[in-house]
């Protein structure tokens, strides 16, 4: 249907403006999430009070995480793993969004950078773990390049992947309404890419946040030596809370990272924010 | 006072498959205040022809002039309208308009009056903030045409401005991009297959062929203006004119 020939008709096609998407949409981007996560609950609970032997109810490891924050030790193990995170994540992205602009915008820059950045992504990061402690200890230092070797090279590939998906005749337009050279990197490519931004963001979060567990569990601090802990002692329950709160961290971050993106590059959420 | 001029223009593009002749020794004028289409199959050269003139590419051999200045790259002077609209996703209705005046300098009030302006012409001032995906396919190519005709150009380029339209919005675009040319009247080259979009827009139609990619002939359109789409297709010289070309387009194939 289209009613481009009356723009007052227009107005009150309900699927046009964003101000007035139907409620029930905004419901189902809440309500299908909650079903999905409350299901899986559901079968957890299910299959350890009924089926499977070994594996803790859901409830219990609920009850230890209660245990978990009113002991304390949750925060404790927060204050010392979140500035490990919040270092190497920052550094990722202060290396990965300038490097991966750079690689997508410039071809010679791509030609330079893509064998060195490549070669790293593939290399699993865990088993630098022992080189990575000869080198810089076993002091704060050594978790925050775990992280960092974590995000970065996903924050870079997936930034330069979405620069290169920018479409050329966008730049060709750019030029024809008066862009010079420089106007259309800051008025044309760099506005394409944002949402690719906030993609290689997320997705680097979501690493550094891996990255810091593994840096924990390889010398025990913060979260690791939790997990390590309880897991010695047998105490599943409280492992597992564990492990649920890596999650909604993770989660947390990368739902943060989402909000900004809405406010920030509002134009690519326009249409339900599934692109 | 503008004109377009292109003499004995070749572009070639070379490929692993060897080079392709895109346009091969195309001359043509448009004169000042003309409205000039060019018409031909898929493939006949035309988008390039656009394209050289809008100075995105440069000529293999030839002269692509605009007042007999050769053109030596894009200017807003030579505004574009495309078939795919090419609007800027994170900028909104306002912000497209008023892209190539921010790239001018034009100071803030002044460029929010014209713009403004603008969207009023088009009938888009109800939906100056929002984005394009919340557009149609119509009040997009609006969007596009206001946005060319907002930088004040010497010349407008078209290519193909209402071939992604269904046939309804395609009529209205079109009747009231007929409006705006008589009440201006810029220099325009408007690129499309639609012989009868041609007729009904033009004071004169260039066919291509294909093989060899090149203007085969000149039809001059002589309906008076102010014209109306739905009166003139209705009549036997429209029929004649539009019988015409198609024959000529047939011997080309």
């Amino acid at each position: 249907m289209d009613h481009a020939s009356e723009p007052a008709t227009l107005a009150a096609d309900g699927s046009t403006p964003a101000t007035t998407e139907p409620m029930t949409a905004m419901n189902e981007r809440v309500r299908y999430p909650l079903f999905g996560v409350g299901s899986l609950a559901l079968a957890w609970e299910l299959l350890a009070r009924l089926a499977v032997d070994g594996l803790t109810p859901l409830s219990d490891v609920l009850a230890a995480g209660v245990g978990l924050v009113a002991s304390g030790e949750l925060f404790v193990a927060l204050a010392a793993s979140l500035p490990k995170l919040a270092l190497g994540y920052g550094l990722a992205v202060a290396v990965g969004v300038p490097l991966g602009l750079l690689m997508g915008f410039s071809s010679t820059a791509d030609a330079l950078a893509d064998t060195p950045v490549t070669t790293l992504f593939v290399t699993s990061v865990a088993s630098l773990l022992p080189l990575l402690i000869a080198v810089f200890g076993a002091g704060i230092g050594f978790y925050v390049v775990v992280v960092f070797l974590f995000a970065v090279f996903h924050v870079t590939l997936t930034l330069r992947a979405g620069v290169r998906d920018v479409d050329d005749a966008l730049v060709e337009t750019g030029r024809v309404f008066g862009a010079s050279r420089l106007g259309v990197y800051r008025h044309v490519l760099l506005p394409a890419s944002l949402p690719h931004v906030a993609a290689a963001l997320r997705l680097g979060a979501v690493r550094a946040v891996k990255g810091m567990v593994v840096g924990e569990l390889w010398v025990y601090a913060g979260f690791g030596s939790l997990l390590h802990g309880y897991q010695r002692y047998g105490q599943t329950d409280s492992a597992l809370a564990v492990v649920l709160v890596l999650m909604a961290l993770s989660v947390g971050i990368a739902g943060g990272l989402g909000a900004l993106e809405r406010r920030y590059a509002p134009w690519h959420h326009v249409e339900g924010g599934v692109r | 006072m503008t004109t377009l001029r292109a003499e004995r223009v070749r572009k070639t593009y070379r490929s692993d498959a060897g080079d392709v002749t895109a346009v091969a020794d195309v001359s043509l004028t448009v004169a000042d205040r003309e409205f000039v289409s060019v018409v031909g199959p898929s493939g006949c050269g035309k988008t390039t022809l656009l394209r050289l003139f809008a100075g995105l590419e440069a000529p293999t051999d030839g002269r692509v002039l605009v007042d007999g200045d050769r053109i030596e790259g894009p200017s807003p002077e030579r505004a574009m309208v495309f078939q795919s609209f090419n609007l800027f996703d994170w900028r909104t209705v306002r912000g497209n308009v008023a892209f190539g005046l921010e790239r001018r300098g034009v100071p803030e009030a002044e460029r929010r009056e014209r713009v403004d302006d603008w969207l009023d012409t088009v009938g888009l001032t109800d939906f100056a903030d929002a984005y394009p995906d919340e557009l149609s396919g119509g009040m997009r190519q609006r969007v596009g045409l206001a946005r060319a005709l907002a930088v004040d150009p010497d010349v407008l380029l078209m290519d193909e401005p209402f071939g992604a339209l269904d046939a309804q919005t395609r009529a209205v675009l079109q009747s009231e991009l007929l409006d705006l040319w008589e009440d201006r009247r810029t220099t325009v080259l408007f690129v499309t297959h639609d012989i009868e979009e041609a007729l009904l827009l033009s004071d004169r139609v260039l066919v291509m062929g294909a093989a060899p990619n090149a203007v085969t002939r000149t039809v001059n359109v002589p309906f008076e203006r102010p014209r109306h789409g739905r009166e003139l297709e209705t009549t036997p010289a429209f029929a004649d004119y539009r019988r015409e070309i198609w024959d000529h387009l047939r011997d080309e194939q």
